[in-house]
């Protein structure tokens, strides 16, 4: 019941503000976002966590757009989302009914879209520290995932992959051929959110294993941290860098998919089982 | 007729002779290609670890000009000691480097990409390459050099002049070739070539080839800038609000390729929110496409359609 209670005292102070303050504050908006400016494309990304008074806030999200030169911040511990300008040195609150939402899952902000500001943010070696209501919040990098991965796992951990996957368009006539074929093949990815280059490989893979659902291709994704030299299952694979794919047919070993073979990862696949 | 003094000139003279040439090829190839980027030989030099005494950029310019001299002199058929030793301790200083480095990489200290640049940035040879290679080259060449050297050699004080000339002429060229607009004859990165092409490593069971169009898919369509960068480069620091604009354009798509570590691209993000996209490129791949930072391109398609010193145009 308390708890109950205190969601609908946090929801209407939410909106109480949202709606009163941007009005008391509509004289002295000149440190605010810039009037009449549309922020738009936010698109989220996975390369921060949320931390609040030394604490992990769980569902916090972490939006960046580019052509906002700005940052987002949504937790739901935060009164209102925080736009974070690095230009500007500016954290300023938004207000909800400014923010929109497309269909693509990015965020535009409409004109005029923060109702006050906090002190600016400052950088402490790869974190980022500011304050709202007096709170400390902290963007530190997020760990790497670890281990057997899910698609979905991935994904929720690192949006990037699932903004790029969808980009990316397998050869329709080489997956149907994979679809076809009927060799028991399992694919087994190692990569790293960490690393630039799996971030624009991997996504390719994972729509392929997309693909190819209901085959006898199995894909398996597996994380690994900065330093793996430790990891049992990349030491029992011999995996010398980021991103490998070890293809097993009939639990044996017909190669690799390294280096070039990611432009096309369906196509180096079908070679590989030939 | 025959010079006083004057070896015969026998077989054992001309095979001295064509050996002579061989190596004096080999060495003002090696010299016109380090000429055209003296900062990347000086950046080896660095590496190592010879910089004793003078600053790298100086024993950069002092070898490469002594190696233009030697090998001149050796195709005007100057076989004398004085020509023959200095050749013969530069042999063996780039047969011993790149046998140093073949053993550091086999016994796994280095990494393929830490061959001699002998060749500046024109060749990609592994440590096994680099030695196997310049040992083929140099050391049949020295050896036949020393064959049959001639007594009296005709018009000697004016091929020696001349060797003169040229090293003057190579000294001045290898100071000033940062400045001149020498980059698309220097580097891999010229209008014309596929991303397809610009690759580093080699795929064997310890390493793997890397493609810039598999580390930037993106530029495979469309039309995009490449700016390649560090970022703590003042001109590109200078130049960010001009490169931002273009950025926000209707133009181009606007990149900048770096290999900056994680940190500074987190710094860099938390000082400029550029509102393009920074894309972290191995040092392996990239080093071979610049002289000088920054330096940038325009890519149709994924071909390569115009380069610039600094900054695009914008």
């Amino acid at each position: 019941m308390n708890v109950t209670t205190d969601r609908m005292t946090r929801r209407m102070a939410r909106v109480a503000a949202s709606l009163l303050i941007p009005m008391m504050l509509l004289g002295s908006t000149t440190l605010l976002a810039q009037a009449g400016e549309r922020l738009p494309g936010f698109l989220q990304t996975g390369d921060y966590l949320i931390e609040m008074e030394g604490g992990v806030v769980d569902d916090a999200r972490v939006y960046r757009s580019q052509a906002a030169q700005a940052v987002l911040v949504i937790a739901p511990d935060l009164e209102a989302p925080i736009l974070i300008r690095p230009r500007f040195r500016t954290v300023e609150k938004v207000s909800l009914l400014k923010m929109a939402e497309n269909g693509d899952g990015s965020i535009d902000l409409l004109p005029d879209p923060t109702y006050a500001s906090e002190p600016a943010f400052r950088v402490e070696g790869v974190e980022v520290v500011f304050e709202v209501d007096g709170r400390d919040v902290r963007l530190k990098p997020k760990p790497a995932l670890v281990g057997f991965q899910p698609p979905a796992s991935i994904y929720e951990h690192s949006p990037e992959y699932e903004q790029r996957a969808s980009y990316y368009q397998p050869s329709a006539e080489i997956v149907e051929a994979l679809r076809a074929q009927g060799k028991s093949v399992r694919v087994q990815i190692f990569f790293g959110t960490w690393c630039p280059a799996c971030g624009q490989t991997v996504p390719g893979i994972l729509k392929l294993a997309e693909q190819t659902q209901g085959s006898k291709i199995e894909f398996a994704f597996y994380g690994l941290a900065r330093e793996f030299s430790g990891d049992a299952e990349a030491r029992r694979l011999g995996i010398k860098s980021v991103p490998t794919g070890v293809v097993f047919v009939d639990d044996k070993e017909v190669g690799r998919l390294t280096g070039n073979d990611w432009r096309r990862p369906e196509s180096a696949l079908q070679k590989l089982i030939g | 007729m025959s010079w006083p003094g004057e070896t015969r000139r026998d077989w054992r003279f001309w095979l001295g002779t064509v050996g002579a040439w061989i190596l004096g090829a080999v060495l003002l190839f090696a010299a016109w290609a380090k000429a055209l980027d003296p900062l990347a030989f000086a950046e080896l030099i660095e590496s190592e670890g010879l910089a004793i005494v003078l600053p790298a950029s100086a024993w950069s310019v002092i070898m490469i000009v002594a190696e233009a001299a030697l090998g001149l002199a050796l195709i005007l058929g100057l076989r004398r000691l004085w020509v023959l030793i200095p050749t013969a301790a530069m042999v063996a200083l780039f047969v011993f480097l790149n046998g140093r480095a073949y053993w550091r990489f086999a016994n796994g200290l280095v990494d393929e990409e830490s061959s001699c640049g002998c060749f500046g940035n024109l060749l990609s040879r592994t440590p096994a390459e680099a030695f196997w290679q310049d040992l083929a080259m140099l050391l049949p060449g020295l050896l036949l050099a020393f064959l049959a050297r001639p007594g009296r050699i005709p018009a000697e004080r004016l091929r020696v002049l001349a060797v003169a000339a040229l090293t003057i002429a190579a000294t001045l060229f290898a100071w000033q070739a940062p400045n001149l607009p020498l980059d698309d004859l220097a580097t891999r990165l010229k209008p014309g070539v596929e991303l397809a092409d610009l690759c580093a490593g080699r795929d064997t069971d310890e390493t793997v080839r890397i493609c810039l169009d598999v580390l930037m898919p993106q530029l495979q369509v469309g039309s995009h800038i490449v700016v390649i960068a560090s970022l703590d480069n003042q001109e590109l620091r200078t130049g960010m609000e001009a490169l931002s604009a273009a950025a926000l354009g209707d133009g181009p798509t606007v990149w900048l390729a770096t290999d900056s570590l994680e940190e500074e691209r987190q710094a860099f993000y938390w000082e400029w929110a550029p509102p393009f996209e920074i894309r972290e490129v191995p040092l392996a791949l990239i080093r071979p496409l610049y002289r000088r930072q920054p330096r940038s391109f325009q890519v149709e398609s994924g071909v390569v359609t115009a380069t610039w010193a600094g900054l695009p145009p914008l």
